[in-house]
């Protein structure tokens, strides 16, 4: 314990260390917050705590304060693999990250949650979208909508065709058209501007779904499995309009449901959880 | 009417910089303080080298 207190004071003896000192500090937290927060972002939350811990029983170990050269020889390696393990599991984001750096006016598209339109545009986009959806649930026309408040996966726009194009109901149902070129694959709204159309989505690898829910379902799913995004569905089938959010679906969702729900994802007002229906079969 | 607009811009600088600071990702910014100043405590307490 003397040892502890000693190599503190040591660290603020001299007004120069005592600099350094706080400088390391800092660095310390802002190193720690940029981690935290790009794992917030590429919903990887949940690994901040272990993490944490990992790193915490590595400085133990590896101090000169306790003699166990075998589990310090163990966490040494730890850390190194933790690296490792971030660069395999987010080379994706990381490669976006750098493509952001050299694109900062992506950058700014993708990652703030300033919309930049008033309040009542995001209402009135709200509106084309819903009644887009009840336009094509009547013709029973299949439709696959993403609104993506914010962590645009730029990869998934690339697989599609950029349109950045103003939102408007007729716009909609002409990309969901059956005739159009763009019809297959989904597409992305952020506020009142139409990102992309034909998007390919990640399906979901979940075997207990309903065997009535088919691709494009799975496609909703799979999205909002990995992104904090809403996804619209109007089947093909039956023309039944179904949500998908954090990697569950709810299905038979009318105007004002829907309506609630994007005001809800668009920040506008603070409502409740939809209510799940069940599964029911068509028909 | 221009230099209360223009007051009511400097006060949403002023607010929106602390709304920046302690409202968004506030738990964040906790967290890495209060798990940073730990990590330095234990890695300078205990005479760590390089691990870090």
């Amino acid at each position: 314990m003397n040892n502890f207190l000693d190599n503190l004071k040591e660290a603020f003896s001299s007004p120069i260390s005592s600099v350094y000192s706080v400088l390391d500090i800092i660095v310390t937290i802002l190193i720690v917050y940029g981690v935290s927060i790009f794992l917030k972002k590429n919903n990887a939350s949940r690994l901040i705590k272990y993490l944490a811990i990992v790193v915490i029983l590595a400085v133990c170990f590896v101090s000169e304060f306790v003699y166990m050269p075998v589990t310090s020889q163990i966490f040494k390696n730890i850390v190194v693999l933790l690296f490792v393990s971030a660069l395999v599991l987010f080379s994706t984001e990381i490669k976006r990250g750098m493509w952001k750096i050299a694109s900062p006016k992506n950058a700014e598209n993708s990652y703030t949650t300033q919309y930049n339109c008033s309040d009542e545009e995001l209402h009135a986009a709200i509106d084309d979208i819903v009644r887009a959806a009840q336009n094509m649930s009547k013709k029973d026309v299949g439709a696959l909508i993403i609104i993506a408040p914010d962590n645009i996966p730029e990869h998934i726009l690339d697989s599609g065709t950029r349109l950045d194009a103003d939102l408007s109901c007729q716009l909609i149902e002409c990309l969901f058209n059956t005739k159009a070129p763009l019809h297959d694959g989904a597409v992305y709204i952020r506020g009142n501007k139409i990102l992309a159309a034909g998007c390919f989505l990640p399906l979901t690898q979940q075997t207990d779904l309903d065997k009535e829910l088919g691709t494009r379902h799975r496609a909703a799913i799979g999205i909002t499995e990995q992104y904090n995004h809403l996804a619209i569905i109007v089947s093909e089938e039956t023309g039944i309009i179904s949500v998908a959010r954090n990697g569950e679906i709810m299905r038979y969702f009318d105007t004002q449901m829907l309506t609630d729900v994007l005001e809800q994802i668009y920040g506008l007002k603070a409502v409740g959880k939809p209510s799940k229906h069940s599964r029911r079969k068509a028909g | 009417m221009e230099e209360k607009s223009n007051q009511e811009k400097k006060q949403n600088g002023f607010i929106r910089f602390l709304k920046a600071v302690f409202v968004n990702n506030f738990t964040y910014k906790l967290f890495a303080v209060l798990f940073g100043v730990l990590l330095w405590l234990l890695s300078v307490g205990l005479g760590n080298n390089g691990l870090l």
